[in-house]
């Protein structure tokens, strides 16, 4: 059991890092361990829109073949921020990232007019209203970590 | 495992659950009055949480930012802070990780109203709460 917790806390602690450039998908990176993919083309340093547009340009996205994908929640965003780098201050894996802030798919506990971002100049997290423009970097399940966690 | 968690159990009863184990993450939160009550500077707060001595433990440290997200729930506000624990503050915290832009002079804090972080001049006194178990 407290070995457990250990391998818990280990694979929580080293999350950050998980990331990695899926071979042979142009456009996005891996997170094998969160069982993610992440958008990282031209379009995630250069897009700019307010939520709503955000939310519908990820279901809208094709990608490397891929469909469906949506905004990352507070937490799956929070998880590519790499605090001891700046502007930037991602996850070096990535090489698409504007230094300006993105949307999250998570919305203000109390407000729904509002919803979380984190600002890539420095990693700051704030809530913004929805009708602000920010960058989107969309994401998708990986179908068969999706398999094996229902097993 | 077993006579280790019902010790702990036993011994948060009797001094009055001062501390708060959170099975997600196998890590303990100090979770007392002086949550509540105690500001620092980010070096004090450093010291405090090295010097702290609750539940019989003596190992508490700062918590990183990573490790203070851990124990924020963004669906509740005011504070935006997981069910569970006694000191309820809607304040900033200090974490030990250092504001790569300028880590000499400044660090980030969380503040618990919402859950959002910003980096903050280390001089600045902040609420602690300090955390142990291994990272």
């Amino acid at each position: 059991m407290r070995k457990y917790n250990i391998l818990l806390l280990a694979a929580f602690v080293a999350g950050s890092s998980g990331a990695v450039s899926a071979k042979g998908l142009s456009g996005v990176v891996l997170d094998k361990r969160n069982g993610i993919y992440w958008q990282d083309n031209a379009d995630s340093k250069e897009s700019s829109q307010d939520w709503d547009d955000a939310v519908e340009y990820c279901d809208k996205l094709k990608l490397a073949g891929m469909e469906h994908w949506r905004l990352p929640t507070f937490k799956e965003l929070f998880s590519i921020v790499d605090y001891n780098r700046i502007k930037p201050a991602i996850n070096p894996v990535f090489d698409f990232t504007q230094e300006g802030t993105y949307w999250t798919s998570t919305t203000f506990a109390t407000n729904i007019s509002r919803a979380w971002t984190i600002d890539f100049r420095t990693g700051k997290s704030f809530y913004s209203y929805k009708t602000t423009n920010h960058a989107v970097r969309c994401v998708k399940n990986v179908p068969e970590a999706a398999a094996k966690e229902n097993k | 495992m077993r006579p280790l968690f019902v010790w702990l159990l036993t011994a948060s009863i009797l001094f009055g659950a001062s501390s708060k184990l959170d099975d997600r993450t196998g890590l303990v939160w100090q979770d007392n009055q002086a949550v509540a009550e105690v500001t620092k500077s980010y070096s004090d707060a450093k010291k405090y949480c090295e010097q702290l001595k609750v539940d019989g433990f003596e190992d508490w440290r700062l918590p990183t930012l990573s490790e203070l997200y851990t124990i924020v729930d963004m669906r509740r506000e005011r504070p935006a802070l997981k069910y569970g624990f006694e000191m309820r503050v809607e304040e900033w915290f200090w974490t030990a990780t250092l504001f790569a832009g300028d880590p000499k002079r400044e660090a980030w804090r969380l503040s618990f109203r919402y859950g959002e972080a910003e980096p903050s001049r280390q001089e600045r006194t902040l609420h602690v709460r300090c955390v142990r178990g291994s990272r």
